[in-house]
């Protein structure tokens, strides 16, 4: 097993799941990166973990929490400083900024647990056995939560392209 | 990857699992400066060995200064030094006491009281 292979692989799952839980480009990444850190540190120090993606999305999930958090706490300060910089492209920024505020939404609507399930399961891309022990459930509850997750997501996602 | 509306792919007939697990990471997916930033700094990362004694040498140091200051207030500070039954709680913090043939007033922020010592003190 190779650790920079084990890294390139985690990466883009990793930030798309902390941005399922936190909305935000830079807790997001803040939050992928300690988890990758603390991956990283433990390879170098004991071995490779039995299941480096378990690991790694275990500690994401509490990192990524706490970011969630911060970022409410300090949103207001955020909204203040962002206004006054220039973007580069604007009307990019805003296209993206959109999609993920509609995805965003979504998914806010959805139970908590059955969030945190579609994402490690979609977004992050763990089989179901890895999923289910990252959140501690039984393998039959993480696919049970993942159906249901599924379902309302589609529901809440054509409901929005019918308004548009 | 090239980006669409995840609505609209859904609408387009593919409304099965994959569609949507599909819609959700294109709307989530980070660009590669992110994804490449973000190998960079776990790889670089120092060793948590050698972060972990500053640490624990800084807990311990908060703990000492913490029970010293706690000591030292209680022994240090002039007002808890004296306690008399005539003094108010708020009037802890001595200003000045004298002494004069056994009569002994202290005077304090809120005022000052006169206390009578018994002989053998004087």
């Amino acid at each position: 097993m190779d650790l920079d292979a084990t890294l390139a692989e985690l990466a883009p799952k990793l930030l798309r799941y902390c941005l399922g839980v936190t909305v935000d480009r830079s807790a997001a990444e803040e939050a992928a990166q300690e988890a990758l850190t603390a991956l990283v540190q433990r390879w170098r120090r004991f071995g490779p973990p039995q299941s480096p993606p378990a690991f790694v999305f275990a500690v994401a999930r509490r990192r990524a929490r706490r970011a969630r958090l911060k970022q409410l706490l300090l949103e207001p300060l955020d909204k203040l400083r962002n206004g006054h910089q220039p973007t580069s492209d604007p009307e990019a920024r805003a296209v993206e900024r959109q999609r993920l505020r509609h995805t965003a939404g979504a998914l806010a609507r959805l139970p908590h647990g059955h969030r945190q399930a579609l994402l490690l399961v979609a977004a992050g891309e763990l089989d179901v056995a890895t999923a289910a022990g990252v959140l501690g459930i039984s393998r039959s509850a993480l696919k049970m939560r993942v159906h249901r997750a599924r379902q309302r997501l589609q529901e809440l996602l054509e409901d929005r392209h019918a308004e548009n | 990857m090239p980006k669409t509306d995840p609505a609209a792919d859904l609408m387009d007939g593919d409304s099965n699992d994959q569609a949507i697990d599909r819609a959700l990471r294109q709307a989530l997916e980070p660009d590669v400066a992110t994804v490449d930033r973000v190998i960079h700094a776990a790889r670089s990362a120092a060793p948590s060995s050698s972060r972990r004694p500053w640490r624990l040498a800084t807990a311990w140091a908060a703990a000492v200064g913490a029970v010293s200051l706690v000591w030292w207030a209680s022994v240090e500070i002039p007002g808890n030094r004296i306690s008399s039954p005539g003094l108010q709680p708020e009037s802890s913090a001595v200003l000045r006491i004298s002494n004069e043939d056994g009569l002994v007033t202290v005077t304090t922020p809120v005022g000052s009281k006169m206390i009578i010592l018994p002989g053998e003190t004087r």
